[in-house]
């Protein structure tokens, strides 16, 4: 009786071992990888270390670059104003929390017209959890944004300042031209005023 | 109405004649046993240990000493029946003479057959387990305190064929799938009192204290026909313990700490993830008088987004013996639950951070739940017992936005709310008709009043009859048939929460249900049993699946107020074996149909116009498989193995492209296992948890949950060591061992590997 009790019971050891085994060797879940994009900044992103809680720059918090030399030609002027609050922080740990609102008023006078285009963008960009460093130069962050592609930056960190420079991104105007632009933000490490809304307006282009 | 009206009377006319009768005999001549119960090999004392007078209501617990005393005992021949967990039963056979004293001695020996234990769920009454015609498990309170159970529901996670998901969702043997919890398909008590909220008709699982547990018992198929609606996959029911003699006290307090996530781009915190929690509890038990109190607080940061909570509960019980036949018990608590609120995962990118959050805003949500339960317990003779339950309970659940920025207050208002007071009764007499058959019949009333910014107020009541026969024939064979009868109104009586709702004061049809069972348990010889049963059950809508008018991830959820109960029939044969003294299996074979299973689905109200989620009678399914539970104890009981496996095989019966598919949210595969090695004062044990990848996910789901269908096996491994002294003990348990990256429910990750540290005194 013993010897059967036995030999079932080692039967059953080594069922749960074999189980044990594959228990440890399966991981189960695993992050799906994230699709590799051609980093192809206008301007060159210099790396560095984002470590640290930024907010935006208080006299030039973002620029405007507009890539598409033609559309620039049909235009007599063109004044673009912007705004950015909120704030980015990044750990040490590669975690990190964005919670910003940008928003851009373009002001647009066509070649002997006297009355402006006028064009506004509202843009939040959210996220938070892991964050990963691309090619030294490159962040892909957890955010969301509404409007525009912001979930890989190019960046340049120094110890009091940090610049992102966005991936060329289109938007539509009025389904008559597609305008390709791209954003540089412009943030410096936080201190306790510097979490307040901040603003520039500049002439991007002028005859 | 009428008719209910006079079938009360004359029901209550009859018992009260069997009643009178029977007390004037029971207050005749009668004498009185007593008697000691001790360990056969170290001649301790069992405390707890069960005294039963076959073919009697009499009956009683051995004290700290492991005396008892049983009183007013007419003169016959009985049937002395003592049992314990854990030991081999032992009856004698005793003649009582009036106005005579008899003390009797029991030594039990040790053992690990199954079957020896204790239940009172299958039919109303205490029974052997060898006795029961269906199948039933048992969750000691050893295994709860060594497993550092911080969650009944976790407690059976180890239990064959059950399955207990984020939420507190049970499922026994595939009843359910994956519905957040809400309209369970398995009813839990409290001490035989039901302990489901009257608005989601889920379970207030954060408000049960877990010190004084004696035992979950755990019936598996339908039981409408004893419990009514919801026992359509099986019953829990959780057993408080009688305070031991004298005044005790005991602290058990414990911290843990979640490991990191596996990969770095799941890390959402820089923190380390940690709980802790204490609980203290009084007893005194001095003559007639028993009192418990016991205070639990429990915090957690959580190891996802928003996840973090604090709860705190209270319970307190108060005993007073009248005499050896007439018993009052009040048991009251409170419990609270208060912290973040996480549904579901973001994505699998971000499995860690919570993804029913708004952008902006996390739901913060607050859950509250008062109970009393009053009882008076009363054998009136020998063959008569009568019990008499009072419910009073109420729970409110609140959920506020609070902004993510850090430090930002809740918001004062809620936007989700719901409360819920239930106040009913039940009356149970237990009636012996001959020496070997015993009736069980009663009637209970409930009536619940929710009121809710998501479907204002509403109105349910409900009422039972059931009757139950258990007859055994030839000392071997035991036949049970029961019937019960169930009614309920409801109602809503203003106007929903969305601008669409056109309801107003919807009154249902009332809405009746018959439920019968039949069960067989045969014993052919000692160490085996074979048991046959077959049961109805049923589920009435939950008032937020008729009623709910909202809006969830940008979809209206509309109320369906003609919704219809929910049925269901199971079959199952099984088999006790003991192969030998210490080892025994049980195998059986169970077979369930379900009709108007309710679920949610998306419904077109037109062209061009958004779908809308509404719950509907929408599928019948049948579910078969088996379960094997083994257990052996080896090497003189210092070391013991368990081992259960449950094969379920779904199948969806309703008319469309789902037919032949197998149900959502099901394991076909589920195995535990557990092994404990005792060598005093140290123990260490191993546990194993696998439940195989579900095959199928709700499309309902797949519009608003990222990633829902990223789907994997569940292997959890865990590891326990213990050192015991008389008045002292310490833990350390590491769950997770392997850090497996699995499910608790889709798109929701389980923890990672986690550690606890757990130290209990008590004097």
């Amino acid at each position: 009786m013993y010897r059967r009790h036995f030999k079932v019971l080692s039967r059953i050891k080594l069922f749960v071992f074999l189980v044990l085994l594959f228990a440890a060797c399966d991981k189960g879940l695993f992050p799906p990888e994230i699709p590799r994009i051609a980093l192809n900044f206008p301007i060159t992103p210099e790396g560095g270390d984002p470590t640290g809680a930024w907010v935006p720059h208080t006299t030039n918090p973002v620029d405007v670059g507009i890539l598409d030399e033609e559309i620039l030609s049909y235009l007599d002027s063109l004044v673009i104003n912007t705004e950015l609050s909120g704030e980015f922080f990044f750990s040490a740990a590669e975690s990190c929390f964005v919670h910003a609102f940008m928003t851009m008023h373009a002001l647009a006078y066509p070649q002997g017209i006297t009355t402006p285009i006028t064009y506004s963008i509202f843009d939040t960009i959210y996220g938070e959890g892991h964050y990963q460093v691309i090619d030294d130069v490159a962040l892909h962050l957890p955010v969301k944004s509404t409007n525009f592609r912001l979930d890989t930056l190019g960046f340049t960190a120094h110890q009091n300042d940090l610049n992102f420079i966005t991936l060329p991104n289109t938007f539509d105007y009025m389904g008559i031209m597609e305008i390709p632009l791209y954003f540089v933000f412009h943030l410096v490490r936080s201190n306790e005023k510097a979490l307040s809304k901040t603003e520039s307006t500049f002439h991007l282009y002028h005859k | 109405m009428r008719r209910w009206i006079l079938l009360s009377l004359s029901t209550a006319l009859f018992f009260s004649t069997a009643i009178a009768q029977e007390r004037h005999k029971g207050l005749t001549e009668t004498a009185r046993i007593t008697g000691q119960v001790t360990e056969a090999t170290s001649g301790k004392p069992i405390i707890g240990a069960n005294v039963l007078l076959r073919g009697t209501m009499l009956g009683a617990a051995t004290d700290s000493r492991g005396r008892f005393t049983l009183s007013h005992v007419p003169p016959s021949t009985y049937t002395v029946r003592v049992s314990a967990i854990g030991y081999k039963l032992e009856e004698k056979t005793i003649r009582v003479l009036p106005d005579v004293e008899i003390d009797l001695r029991f030594s039990l020996k040790e053992t690990v057959l199954l079957m020896d234990g204790i239940a009172v769920t299958a039919s109303r009454y205490q029974q052997s387990l060898e006795d029961i015609p269906v199948s039933l498990n048992l969750v000691p309170a050893q295994e709860i305190s060594e497993r550092n159970i911080t969650s009944l529901d976790h407690a059976l996670r180890y239990v064959p064929g059950v399955n207990a998901l984020e939420g507190g969702q049970i499922t026994i043997r595939g009843s359910s799938g994956f519905n957040f919890g809400m309209g369970s398909r398995v009813l839990v008590l409290l001490n035989g009192n039901p302990f489901m909220t009257g608005d989601n008709w889920d379970v207030s699982w954060y408000s049960i204290p877990f010190s004084n547990i004696k035992q979950i018992e755990v019936m598996k198929g339908s039981g409408s026909a004893l419990y009514g609606s919801s026992a359509m996959g099986g019953v829990i029911n959780i057993i408080t313990d009688e305070p031991e003699e004298g005044s005790h006290i005991d602290v058990r307090t414990y911290t843990g700490f979640y490991g990191r996530p596996s990969y770095s781009e799941w890390r959402w915190r820089d923190k380390t993830n940690h709980f802790e929690g204490t609980a203290v509890d009084l007893s005194t038990h001095l003559g007639p008088v028993s009192t418990f109190l016991s205070s639990n607080y429990q915090a957690t940061t959580g190891y996802r987004e928003n996840d973090d909570h604090r709860i705190f509960n209270f319970m307190a019980t108060l005993g007073y013996r009248f005499n050896a036949n007439l018993r009052f018990d009040l048991m009251t608590g409170y419990g609270r639950k208060k912290g973040g609120f996480f549904i579901y995962w973001q994505d699998l990118q971000n499995p860690y951070n919570n993804g029913s959050d708004s952008e902006d805003s996390h739901t913060r949500s607050t859950l509250k739940n008062t109970y009393a339960f009053p009882s008076i317990s009363y054998i009136l003779s020998n063959r008569i017992f009568l019990s008499l339950k009072g419910r009073f309970r109420n729970t409110k659940t609140e959920d506020h936005w609070q902004a993510k920025t850090e430090g930002a207050p809740e918001e004062a208002e809620a936007f989700r709310m719901s409360s819920v007071k239930t106040r009913g009764g039940e009356v149970q007499l237990n009636y012996q008709i001959n020496a070997q058959g015993i009736v069980v019949a009663g009637c209970d009333l409930q009536k619940d009043k929710v009121e809710s910014i998501q479907y204002d107020t509403c109105q349910v009541s409900k009422g039972s009859y059931y009757i139950q026969y258990e007859q055994r024939f030839w000392g071997k064979l035991k036949a049970t048939i029961g019937v019960r009868y169930d009614w309920e109104d409801a109602q809503e009586i203003s106007q929903g929460y969305s601008q669409e709702s056109t309801l107003q004061h919807v009154q249902i049809d009332p809405t009746g249900e018959l439920s019968r069972k039949l069960g067989l348990n045969l014993s052919p010889m000692q160490g085996t049993n074979i048991r046959f049963s077959m049961g109805e059950g049923f589920r009435t809508p939950a008032v937020v699946e008729r009623f709910v008018d909202t809006y969830t991830s940008g979809l209206r959820v509309a109320p369906n107020p003609d919704l219809k109960p929910e049925k269901s029939t199971s079959v199952e044969i099984g088999i006790k074996q003991a192969l030998t003294n210490s080892m025994n299996v049980d195998l059986a074979v169970f077979y369930n149909k379900y009709t108007n299973l309710i679920e949610p689905s998306l419904a077109s109200t037109g062209p061009g116009e958004n779908p809308i989620v509404q719950f509907d009678n929408v599928s019948k399914a049948r579910v078969q498989g088996l379960d094997l539970s083994y257990r052996t104890d080896w090497w003189s009981n210092l070391a013991s193995t368990r081992l259960g496996y449950t094969f379920i095989d779904t199948k969806d019966l309703s008319q469309g492209e789902d037919y032949g598919a197998s149900l959502k949210y099901r394991s076909k595969h589920t195995l535990y296992f557990a092994n404990d090695i005792t060598f005093n004062p140290l123990s260490f044990g191993i546990d194993l948890r696998y439940l195989s990848k579900i095959e199928r996910v709700d499309e309902y789901h797949k519009v608003y949950i990222k990633d829902i269908e990223e789907l994997v096996p569940t292997y959890v491994v865990a590891l326990r060591f213990g050192v015991s002294w008389e008045h002292f003990s310490v833990r350390l348990l590491v769950d997770n061992l392997f850090q497996y990256n699995y499910l608790t429910a889709p798109a929701n990750i389980g923890p990672p590997r986690t550690g606890v540290f757990q130290v209990n005194m008590n004097y």
